[in-house]
């Protein structure tokens, strides 16, 4: 019964002859979708996973957080990662979430956009040896009305003209979610540094926006989906406006696994594998492939397109993370009085998004952001008993529950700071290992720049030192420069020279006039901050520049086609 | 044509999570548990209670069944690549005591039998209790504050500790992987 829900098709039965086909459902599938359908072509989205919708989303720590709802065992669907020692192992990182709407359903849904720097770090930075960095081929005049555009479907609540280093010419559609009494300690803690504390964009909706509802402040909104759809994901908020055009069918549980090629290099057709392995072709004029970076070079490389570059699967970038805390003891007459049932902390700063040494040339910082750590109850007793330096158990486990449950509060901030390309950070299909289906899983190393780590440790600094200034206890900084799978970029870089590049500016492959990237892979460079709404943003436009195409160079004309 | 639901339908049927109900999992004893024999039963029940003790009048995994929640999950096919580690793992607890069994022995003595695996005896072969410990320790922690679905956290007794107020919507049954 319940699978059966979770593997139907949503929307219009399309047949296997259709005028584009997507693959992947998530923050790169579902835009394009939906500018493809608005525009009156028919489009099937294929998603590898099933079809949640909102009574799927409980508060099930166990089922949702820790098996398999999103995130597929090792066992099943493995990566392998080439770790640093050069040792290849059986993993799950590098998985995003296999689900119609992709990571963006259980995503915190952070709205960050990228800087009109960021597009030119080739040019501003100059050359950094052991890295490939280069500029993007568009510039921001380009991106600026797709983030807008994409801000307005969503939904995003926030107060980015707050901050000084972003340049917003409206505000966001809606206004800033309420906020925890301990923001303004935050804020205040930050003006006393000469930071600057602005309220953090969200994928929440801070009022009800376009038919939904909005947030309910139930304290799980990462790891987990919305049960009143508050949250924008693309499930939420993108792919119900795709269906209602009556030109989109989303098909779950649909594994792509080869797109074909014919002898002009043109993209025909797209297998794929239904819940019970039978194989399907299915033919479109035109292929959009969004299955995560390191999925769709897998996919792309498995398919064996043609690429002068040489460029397909490498420069893969993920995000460099930190991390601090501090703690608050109850007593504290300055955080008594607040009422800790509201769950948004929502600060962040971005002061350090470049560093200017003053005897090192420019570099690139990141972003740091305010937030109360997970409320989950095992998670939580987890990061005492294993996820430390030791194991912790019996009398002393109890112990610090009761600590850390009845005696303090504790505030934490994240910093996602940029990772540079490198050449050698890359995708290749594992020789050996195979999926449940037989088919060769991707096979990813990362060899960070050096200054990833740096750039990473002066911004936990920073946190590390409004946490001091806030008053808080046992201040420390529990991540730098770690590694974050979750949010992707690169392995398909986009670019005008065919020959350092898998993309031109179209997101379509050089060689191939109708296959289209629109997932983190096109990115050159990967941004001090999530990913998801630049992603979000950039498929947009590639479904107007896909319309547009199609228009001057009948992109959809097939023979026996009436278009 | 179908449409993605969206909207409040989902959040306006919420219903009480009731204590039985078809897929819950039930409690059961030493006598008829779903993978453990009554003697492994003993073992990883007395494991639990060291990993989360019952101390200070508090209730710890003893009160919680994590022993219950464990035998459960290791019924499932999802873990089923477990089972032997269990075995062998208990097996070696047993051992470690000097031929008597794990559960009869001292608490003094169950503290230092568990260090020991925490830092790793050889287990067969190729496997080292370390593994199985760690394994063990985040089954206990599960056990202890899943929702009580599950067949753990008997009667909250493991968010009452804590003082977690689980928000609705609250699982009906238990999350079954569709896949394994």
């Amino acid at each position: 019964m319940r699978q059966m829900r979770h593997g139907s098709p949503v929307g219009p039965d399309l047949g296997q002859k259709v005028d584009a086909v997507v693959l992947g459902s998530g923050a790169g599938g579902g835009p394009v979708a939906l500018a493809l359908a608005c525009a009156g072509y028919r489009v099937v989205v294929l998603e590898k996973g099933p079809a949640y919708d909102q009574r799927d989303f409980v508060n099930d720590e166990v089922g949702q957080c820790r098996r398999d709802f999103y995130v597929p065992y090792v066992s099943d669907d493995p990566h392998v990662r080439v770790d640093d020692g050069g040792r290849p192992r059986r993993t799950n990182d590098g998985w995003t979430a296999c689900c119609v709407g992709g990571g963006t359903v259980h995503m915190a849904g952070f709205a960050f956009r990228l800087h009109p720097e960021d597009l030119k770090l080739g040019t501003l930075l100059g050359p950094i040896q052991g890295s490939t960095l280069q500029d993007w081929p568009i510039g921001w005049e380009e991106l600026l009305p797709y983030y807008e555009r994409v801000e307005i479907e969503l939904g995003v609540s926030g107060d980015a003209q707050k901050n000084p280093f972003e340049t917003h010419r409206r505000p966001l559609p809606l206004p800033s979610l309420p906020v925890n009494g301990i923001a303004r300690l935050v804020e205040q803690a930050c003006t006393s540094l000469g930071l600057h504390a602005y309220p953090t964009a969200r994928m929440i909706l801070s009022r009800a926006w376009q038919g939904r509802a909005r947030c309910q402040l139930s304290h799980f909104c990462a790891s987990y989906g919305c049960e009143v759809g508050a949250k924008s994901s693309v499930l939420a908020a993108i792919l119900p406006k795709a269906v209602a055009t009556g030109m989109c069918q989303i098909r779950p549980l649909c594994t792509a696994h080869t797109v074909e090629l014919n002898r002009q290099g043109r993209a025909v057709a797209v297998r794929y594998l239904d819940r019970k392995g039978n194989d399907h072709r299915l033919e479109a004029a035109v292929v959009v492939v969004a299955c995560t970076p390191v999925e769709s070079a897998r996919l792309l490389l498995r398919s064996r397109v043609p690429d002068e570059s040489g460029q397909l699967g490498r420069n893969l970038m993920y995000y460099t993370l930190g991390m601090g805390a501090a703690v608050f003891p109850r007593s504290d007459p300055r955080v008594a009085g607040i009422d800790w049932r509201q769950p948004f902390v929502n600060r962040s700063f971005q002061d350090l998004y470049f560093i200017d040494g003053a005897s090192s040339a420019r570099r690139k910082g990141g972003t740091g952001t305010f937030l109360f750590p997970h409320a989950n109850p095992i998670y939580t007793a987890e990061r005492f008993a294993t996820l430390g330096h030791r194991m912790v158990w019996g009398r002393e486990l109890k112990d610090a529950l009761r600590h850390h449950y009845r005696e303090v509060r504790e505030l934490e901030f994240e910093v996602f700071s940029e990772t540079l390309p490198t050449e050698e950070s890359r995708v290749t299909l594992d020789p050996e290992v195979k999926d449940r289906w037989g088919l060769e899983v991707a096979r990813f190393q990362v060899r960070p720049h050096p200054l990833d780590a740096d750039a990473s440790r002066q911004v936990v600094q920073r946190g590390l030192d409004v946490l001091r200034a806030m008053g808080g206890k046992q201040v420390r900084a529990t991540r730098v420069g770690s590694r974050s799978f979750y949010v992707q970029a690169g392995t398909c870089r986009f670019g005008d020279d065919p020959k350092r590049s898998v993309l031109d500016r179209d997101c379509r492959f050089h060689a191939v006039p109708n296959l289209f990237v629109t997932d983190g892979s096109f990115m050159p460079t990967s941004g001090g901050s999530s990913n998801t709404l630049t992603i979000q943003a950039n498929s947009l436009r590639v479904g107007d520049r896909i319309v547009a195409l199609g228009r001057a160079h009948g992109l959809f004309r097939r023979k026996g086609s009436d278009r | 044509m179908a449409a993605l639901p969206v909207g409040l339908t989902a959040a306006c049927k919420r219903r009480r999570t009731p204590a039985t109900g078809p897929g819950i999992v039930e409690q059961r004893t030493r006598d008829n548990g779903r993978t453990f024999t009554a003697h492994q039963w003993d073992a990883v029940d007395a494991a639990c209670s060291r990993l989360i003790p019952s101390d200070d009048g508090e209730p710890g995994a003893h009160e919680a069944r994590a022993v219950n929640y464990i035998d459960a999950q290791l019924a499932l096919p999802d873990f089923a690549g477990l089972r032997k580690m269990f075995e062998a793992g208990l097996m070696q607890m047993d051992r470690l005591c000097n031929g008597r069994s794990f559960a009869s022995a001292s608490t003094t003595e169950q503290d230092a039998v568990l260090r020991r695996m925490e830092r790793g005896v050889a287990l067969g072969r190729r496997r080292s209790s370390a593994r199985f410990f760690r394994v063990l320790l985040t089954f206990s922690v599960e056990g202890f504050l899943c929702d009580p679905v599950y067949g753990g956290n008997h009667g909250k007794a493991g968010w009452r500790f804590i003082g977690f107020e689980p928000r609705p919507p609250r699982p009906r049954r238990p999350y079954r992987s569709s896949t394994a």
